[in-house]
């Protein structure tokens, strides 16, 4: 392989996937791993990335890989939070619960904030202006108030239903 | 040999994963990790696998684990299975299985297991239990969940030799390597009767359901929180105990309260207030603080709250930044919840107070405060400092809550009027000033033609004080903790000590009536019937005559570009205007002179238009024409880069702005942008020469009326150039029935608001709203920043003549000669 181009992957069930540089480098855990160890011939071992999510998640590294890096400034985005996603990234992310959690917890070992950013806020939208009870349905929650604190705790937030 | 495979059997295979005792090995290895901090048992890891922090990795120990994998499975390809796991597993599952509880805990799991690999299909590797990772997933998640409970209880309404039947099936899946459980699973499918693929089916739309709090590390689960709004956020903190635990989170809703406090969110379009001090106070007075510095010290706590709002916005990152640090190594306690009222104060705990400092406390460095540090009240004794004081604190959830309630009525238009009566004939200007340092309530003033001035206490109503001594009504006052001007149709001034009731200084100059007048620390400037502004200089005693009006001069105001101080409008409670009053004014000439660089004086008068003074060089740099009749009112307001103009009324295709000639005096960063969005307004009223003179084309020189070059001299007028991200707005009300807003760097209309019936006398501005009041006894409540009319109150007798907008209430004052206070903060 050219070595200077490729990377091989290791996921934890030992799949090894071989990815251009500049798809790898979406991820800032495996950029940083590529410059402390320099060129190497060496899988780089990702044990907490099975396969299956390791696939998905190059998916995104690769439409992505020419994405600009993220300025300093954007990471503060208290200020200008919206939940926006674009169409491919909605589409891309349109998964079942529990692929979209191991996107979410492979994107942040990654260390690929964008990437964090699109699972997070698509968690977000599915949770806004639901109920309650909505919401343990979607998450098959169990409510583990007792009737008095539910009580108490709706009246606590009751400022939320008054529109 | 047996240290890959031990911890990798635990997670494979569920029989071996009690929930009382998870695999320790992985835990600990896990809580080492930076990126994934746990809080309990690691669902979402595969515990089989030993991880490396990125700090740790070395090209040494990736070479040992390749070795190590290669040794078990030569090739690159998916591994194979490993006859070493496979016999241990089934050494330890097979025999038996007596276990009751337990078996049908893991039983559970492996259930789970099942239906998970029939969605997914075949697993890419031969392992036993597939893919491991969602094992671990779903064993946590159940390990805790009512089903065990369904099943054992189901399980042990079976005859014994059943249970072992059962026991056995589920035994035998759970330790079948994944090829051999999909084949049982293609069976059993085959064989299972349409209801109970009906209840397969059912069964895993709910089991494919995952609770990301559970599942996801805390930072994650914030960081989705932090996209969430407050009512979202609100419902979400009643789904369950550990759902509550991060909604409730302190610094989500110190992040919301930033995004709504004193500011329009830029997301849902609220903003919040930023409460006066009353409330604070009368929490303080709770605390039997000694009496006499009550007021002193409160108003050091109040400033300090003031400031930590402001310094909120600027030291966001920061937070976020503490905010993670702590949530990655203090599990054991949540952060302590924490509105800080007096961040200096002693604190009655240490632990406590430190606990503090890191979360929300403002830090002693505020490099980018938007306020200079000489501003900051100098007479706020040292001591205060270290009285014993309880500490304050409240959870930002709280603090949010509370605003949202009075923006609630104000959105509703739900208020209360108090009816404050004493003066005897109209009233014509009004103050309020709520954080005094003393007295310890919400002081208003009051201006009319019965000659005084009355001093209420805004929070009983009760009128506390007249000052008499103007031979003719007073049309004009501005106070602050020390001192009181006047401006009298006597022709006037009066400076009072209105604590004691003294004049101290009468100033003459004016030949008419004094109309209008405003204040800093270094300046006093007054309008007048004889068309002239004067500008007073408290520290050198300089006075000199700005003319240009040619008619009377109603309304005056002060902008200082540099502090992006507005004038104090009436509104203003204390804050950055009394605090820099309370400074000693400049004596030095040359350095009053200085202090003048950047200080914009905007004046308006009966002669229909608005005039922009530059004090500095003491010239009137801009004429905003428009309005059709004379001007009564005007306030300042800053805005930030592209808000403000009004833009969204207008389609994109009328916002060209004109084309500027190459090379032509361009004067004005972000005219033209401000021009773009003004311009369609103008010329609704205004005839457009088809192909003006360059000049002309200069925004500087458009107006909203004609187009007219006003400087011939400087056209470009160099020194009026604003801090790009800051720009002065005017808001304006006439006789004309209209309300206009200003853009003063383009000198255009940028909006009319048009409602009243007749002539507006007063106006008023803050972050988030317009009020105006008539002639036609009505006061309307308008959205700054769209224009749009809210409400409209009713309730005065007469002509409403002056109007004041605080967080919490309008204050209108008539020519019935009432004061009214309409409340909209909720009631108790």
């Amino acid at each position: 392989m050219s070595s200077n181009q490729c990377v091989t992957l290791q996921t934890s069930d030992d799949e090894q996937f071989k990815v251009d540089r500049d798809v790898a480098n979406r991820s800032v855990l495996i950029r940083n791993m590529l410059e402390d160890v320099g060129e190497s011939e060496q899988a780089i071992p990702l044990p907490n990335v099975s396969a299956n999510v390791l696939k998905k998640v190059l998916e995104w590294c690769e439409h992505h890989k020419k994405d600009p890096e993220p300025l300093a400034e954007d990471l503060d985005d208290n200020r200008r939070k919206t939940t926006e996603i674009s169409d491919w990234d909605a589409k891309f992310i349109q998964v079942d619960q529990e692929m979209l959690f191991e996107i979410i917890l492979a994107a942040n070992y990654l260390d690929i904030k964008p990437l964090l950013d699109v699972g997070c806020k698509t968690v977000a939208n599915m949770i806004k202006g639901k109920q309650p009870e909505e919401i343990r349905k979607l998450f098959n929650i169990v409510n583990d108030f007792t009737p008095e604190e539910e009580a108490q705790i709706k009246k606590e937030n009751e400022w939320a239903e008054d529109r | 040999m047996a240290s890959p495979s031990a911890p990798f059997m635990s997670a494979v295979d569920p029989f071996h994963f009690e929930p009382q005792s998870p695999p320790t090995t992985s835990i600990s290895l896990a809580n080492g990790l930076p990126p994934f901090p746990f809080t309990s048992a690691p669902p979402q890891l595969p515990s089989s696998q030993s991880r490396v922090s990125p700090a740790l990795y070395s090209p040494h120990s990736a070479a040992s684990t390749a070795s190590i994998a290669q040794s078990i499975a030569p090739s690159l390809g998916p591994r194979s299975p490993f006859p070493a796991h496979e016999s241990e597993n089934m050494e330890g599952i097979l025999p038996g299985e007596p276990r009751g509880a337990g078996g049908a805990v893991t039983e559970a799991m492996s259930r789970m297991e099942v239906e998970d690999e029939l969605r997914r299909g075949p697993p890419t590797s031969d392992t036993p239990g597939g893919d491991c990772r969602n094992v671990c997933i779903r064993h946590a998640r159940m390990a805790n969940g009512a089903t065990n409970l369904m099943l054992q209880k189901s399980l042990e309404n079976l005859a014994p030799h059943e249970q072992q039947a059962v026991n056995t099936i589920w035994s035998l899946f759970s330790s079948s390597p994944s090829k051999r459980r999909l084949l049982i699973l293609r069976g059993l499918l085959t064989i299972a009767c349409p209801s109970q693929l009906s209840f397969l089916q059912e069964a895993l739309a709910l089991e494919m359901r995952l609770d990301p709090v559970e599942l996801l590390p805390r930072e994650v689960t914030l960081k989705i929180f932090g996209y969430l709004d407050a009512i979202s956020l609100g419902r979400a903190a009643q789904v369950s105990r550990a759902w509550k635990g991060m909604a409730d989170d302190d610094l989500l809703w110190r992040t919301m309260c930033e995004q709504h406090i004193e500011r329009k969110c830029e997301k849902c379009g609220w903003g919040l207030p930023l409460l006066g001090e009353r409330r604070r106070k009368a929490r303080l007075a709770m605390n039997s603080l000694p009496a006499s510095r009550a007021g002193e010290v409160s108003r050091g706590r109040d400033s300090d709250v003031r400031r930590m709002l402001e310094d909120t916005a600027t030291s966001a990152a920061q937070a976020q930044a503490e905010h993670q640090h702590l949530h990655h190594h203090d599990d054991s306690g949540a952060p302590s919840s924490a509105m800080v009222i007096e961040p200096g104060s002693a604190a009655s705990s240490d632990s406590h107070r430190h606990k503090r400092s890191k979360t929300s406390s403002p830090t002693p460095s505020r490099p980018a405060s938007p306020r200079p540090p000489s501003s900051r009240p100098s007479l706020l004794p040292a001591s205060a400092d270290s009285a014993p004081v309880v500490p304050l604190t409240r959870p930002w959830k709280h603090v949010y809550c509370e605003r949202l309630a009075i923006e609630r009525n104000w959105r509703r238009g739900t208020c209360a009027a108090t009816v404050l009566s004493g003066h005897t004939d109209s009233i014509t200007c009004l103050q309020v000033a709520e954080d005094l340092p003393h007295p310890n309530f919400p002081v208003l003033m009051t201006g009319s033609w019965d000659r005084s001035v009355r001093i209420w206490n805004l929070e009983t109503g009760k009128e506390v004080g007249v000052l008499r001594g103007h031979t003719r009504g007073v049309r004009a006052l501005q106070f602050d903790a020390l001192k009181l001007v006047t401006g009298s149709m006597d022709s006037t001034l009066k400076i009072w000590n209105w604590r004691t009731g003294e004049c101290m200084r009468t100033l003459r100059g004016h030949r008419d009536a004094v109309l209008c007048l405003t204040y800093d620390k270094q300046l006093l400037v007054s309008g007048s019937g004889d068309s002239t502004i004067r500008v007073w200089d408290f520290g050198t005693g300089e006075v000199y005559t700005l003319r240009g009006h040619t008619e009377w001069v109603n309304s005056v105001a002060l902008w200082d570009s540099k502090t992006d101080g507005c004038e104090p409008s009436p509104s203003t409670i204390g804050g950055p205007a009394s605090a820099a009053d309370l400074g000693a004014p400049i004596s030095n000439p040359e350095q009053a002179k200085q202090s003048s660089m950047g200080k914009y004086l905007f004046s308006a008068s009966d002669d229909a238009t608005i005039r922009v003074w530059d004090l500095y060089t003491r010239s009137c740099v801009r004429v905003l024409s428009g309005h059709v009749a004379q001007v009564q009112s005007l306030k300042v307001y800053v805005v930030g880069p592209g808000e403000g103009q009004g833009s969204a009324a207008f389609p994109d295709s009328l916002l060209q702005p004109p084309a500027t000639t190459p090379g032509e005096d361009e004067p004005f960063e972000g005219a033209d942008s401000a021009l773009s969005t003004a311009r369609p307004n103008c010329t609704a009223n205004q005839r457009l020469p088809p192909a003006p003179p360059a000049s002309l084309l200069n925004p500087a020189v458009f107006t909203g009326q004609t187009a007219r070059p006003l400087f011939p001299t400087a056209p470009a007028q160099p020194d009026f150039e604003f801090p790009s991200d800051k720009k002065p707005m005017v808001v304006s009300a006439s006789l004309d029935n209209t309300v206009r807003v200003w853009n003063v760097e383009s000198g255009q209309c940028v909006r009319q608001q048009f409602g009243h019936l007749e002539g507006v006398w007063s106006v008023d501005v803050d972050k988030l709203r317009i009020v105006s009041c008539s002639h036609d006894r009505t006061i309307k409540i308008w959205d700054r920043d769209s224009g749009k009319n809210l409400h409209t109150i009713v309730g005065h007798k007469a002509a409403v003549t002056s109007v004041l907008l605080t967080d919490q209430s309008v204050i209108s004052g008539s020519d019935d000669g009432e004061v009214r206070v309409w409340s909209f903060a909720p009631r108790d």
